[in-house]
């Protein structure tokens, strides 16, 4: 093929075509920054997902373990049982799975010497968060029957496990 | 690897200087060419198709939206097209292996030819014309099946690949059949014409045709000191280019040249030169130099075979 000198024309289409790519790289390199810059948001949404998952998961562990450490609903419980003399009603208060409060409502056997010795078993309840504790000795029978109280108001709270 | 082949015409009898001619020795330049094709096969034989692979893998890129890679493939793509802008197509003239392949193929058949005392085989000239678009063709076909991702389906029917996996030695080429039966096809035409896969088949030399080879790399003659109705060196012209003419080098098409140098050695007057006014006589240094730095490229980008 005869044409005149080609080297101008070509060297201009070169240019052109260089002038092209770089174009395309650059906008290539975008895309691939927004692709990754995707990757890397997907990737962080579904760790924070995971984390409120593993949260979630965590509590609801600790719920049923305080369940079943005590189970017992919270509230306000009224009960009676026997002391020396007569009935003893209690209020017990359960709150945030604890016992919160022991209120005597109604001693009317007891005499106020041995009531006022047997009140110490309220303070051993709270402590142990249980009825579970011992009487208190020299008030057997009104300890006893304070802590019979609070054991059969709990029971009214008892869940099932 | 170098043969005196006359294109037949029919306006032959009326040109007084082309005497049939008889096989010689072959001349110092021939020695030079064969020693340096063979040295390239045997220490850098995948060039052409590291250089190839970077095309496939820029347009494999663009069809995935992705950024044009920079590799050690499309190294070697700038590398050997950096080149051809300084020197012409002298990667192709020396360089290519399956360039030396069609010279040794066609050599060997014109040698049988000349046995049986018959002229080389050359293709007629309404086949070259209709064959000749086909390089550009082939290149736009692979740059579309790479950028449309379907390349990878088509592997199996590449015979560059299989040609590149036999020069490495590798031949476990189980789904490749279609390569090879296309790369048996090629040699078997590669009998038939000079440089037959470079003129009409090659990817890479449609894109090395296209570059911006520096004018001062353009071989053109003084066409006021040819021998009246001559025509030697385009006769003798592997790929059928007519040199250029004046002090630019202009009408011809630079691409085609591959710079083997048959047509310079072979002109009664020696009129055949660069741009370069001081190179003449010394052509030969200029492919010692060259060669080492192709040589040098190829070491650079980690083609070098160590034997």
């Amino acid at each position: 093929m005869k044409q005149q000198s080609q080297y101008l024309p070509r060297l201009l289409c070169l240019l052109l075509i260089f002038v092209i790519g770089a174009g395309y790289q650059a906008r290539a390199q975008e895309w691939q920054r927004a692709f990754d810059e995707n990757r890397k948001e997907i990737a962080e949404v579904t760790a924070y997902n995971d984390r409120i998952s593993e949260e979630l998961r965590r509590q609801t562990e600790q719920e049923a373990e305080r369940r079943a450490a005590f189970p017992y609903t919270d509230g306000v419980y009224t009960a009676s049982a026997r002391g020396f003399g007569g009935d003893i009603t209690v209020t017990v208060t359960l709150s945030g799975r604890r016992i919160t409060d022991i209120t005597v409502d109604a001693h009317p056997g007891e005499d106020d010497l041995f009531y006022g010795e047997a009140e110490a078993v309220i303070g051993r309840i709270l402590e142990a968060q249980s009825a579970d504790v011992d009487a208190v000795t020299g008030a057997t029978f009104s300890s006893a029957g304070i802590r019979e109280a609070v054991r059969a108001a709990m029971d009214l709270a008892k869940e099932d496990v | 690897m170098t043969d005196k082949t006359i294109r037949t015409s029919a306006s032959d009898e009326n040109k007084p200087a082309a005497a049939p001619r008889k096989w010689r020795s072959p001349r110092p330049y021939a020695i030079v060419r064969c020693v340096v094709q063979l040295s390239f096969f045997l220490v850098a034989p995948s060039l052409f198709s590291s250089a190839f692979l970077g095309v496939k893998q820029l347009f494999i890129a663009v069809g995935h939206g992705q950024p044009l890679p920079w590799n050690s493939f499309v190294q070697t793509l700038a590398a050997l097209c950096l080149y051809t802008v300084l020197f012409g197509r002298w990667f192709c003239g020396y360089a290519c292996s399956f360039g030396a392949l069609g010279d040794l193929v066609y050599g060997i058949s014109c040698r049988v030819r000349r046995k049986r005392k018959k002229k080389p085989l050359r293709l007629p000239e309404k086949a070259e014309r209709l064959l000749r678009p086909l390089p550009y063709l082939l290149l736009l076909a692979v740059i579309l099946l790479c950028a449309s991702g379907l390349w990878s389906k088509m592997a199996g029917w590449s015979p560059w690949d299989v040609f590149s996996q036999l020069c490495s030695l590798r031949f476990g080429l189980s789904g490749y059949v279609p390569g090879i039966v296309l790369l048996a096809l090629i040699v078997v035409g590669m009998a038939f014409e000079p440089r037959f896969f470079c003129r009409f088949l090659c990817p890479m030399g449609a894109v090395f045709r296209l570059l911006p080879i520096l004018p001062w790399a353009v071989l053109r003659r003084d066409r006021s000191a040819c021998l009246k109705g001559c025509s030697a060196c385009q006769r003798v012209c592997p790929m059928g280019h007519t040199l250029g003419e004046g002090e630019d080098g202009a009408r011809c098409n630079a691409g085609d040249c591959i710079r083997c140098g048959i047509c310079a050695a072979d002109c009664p007057k020696s009129n055949v030169r660069t741009g370069i006014p001081a190179l003449r006589g010394h052509e030969h240094r200029l492919t010692a130099v060259k060669a080492l730095l192709l040589l040098g490229l190829a070491w650079a980008l980690g083609l070098l075979r160590i034997l």
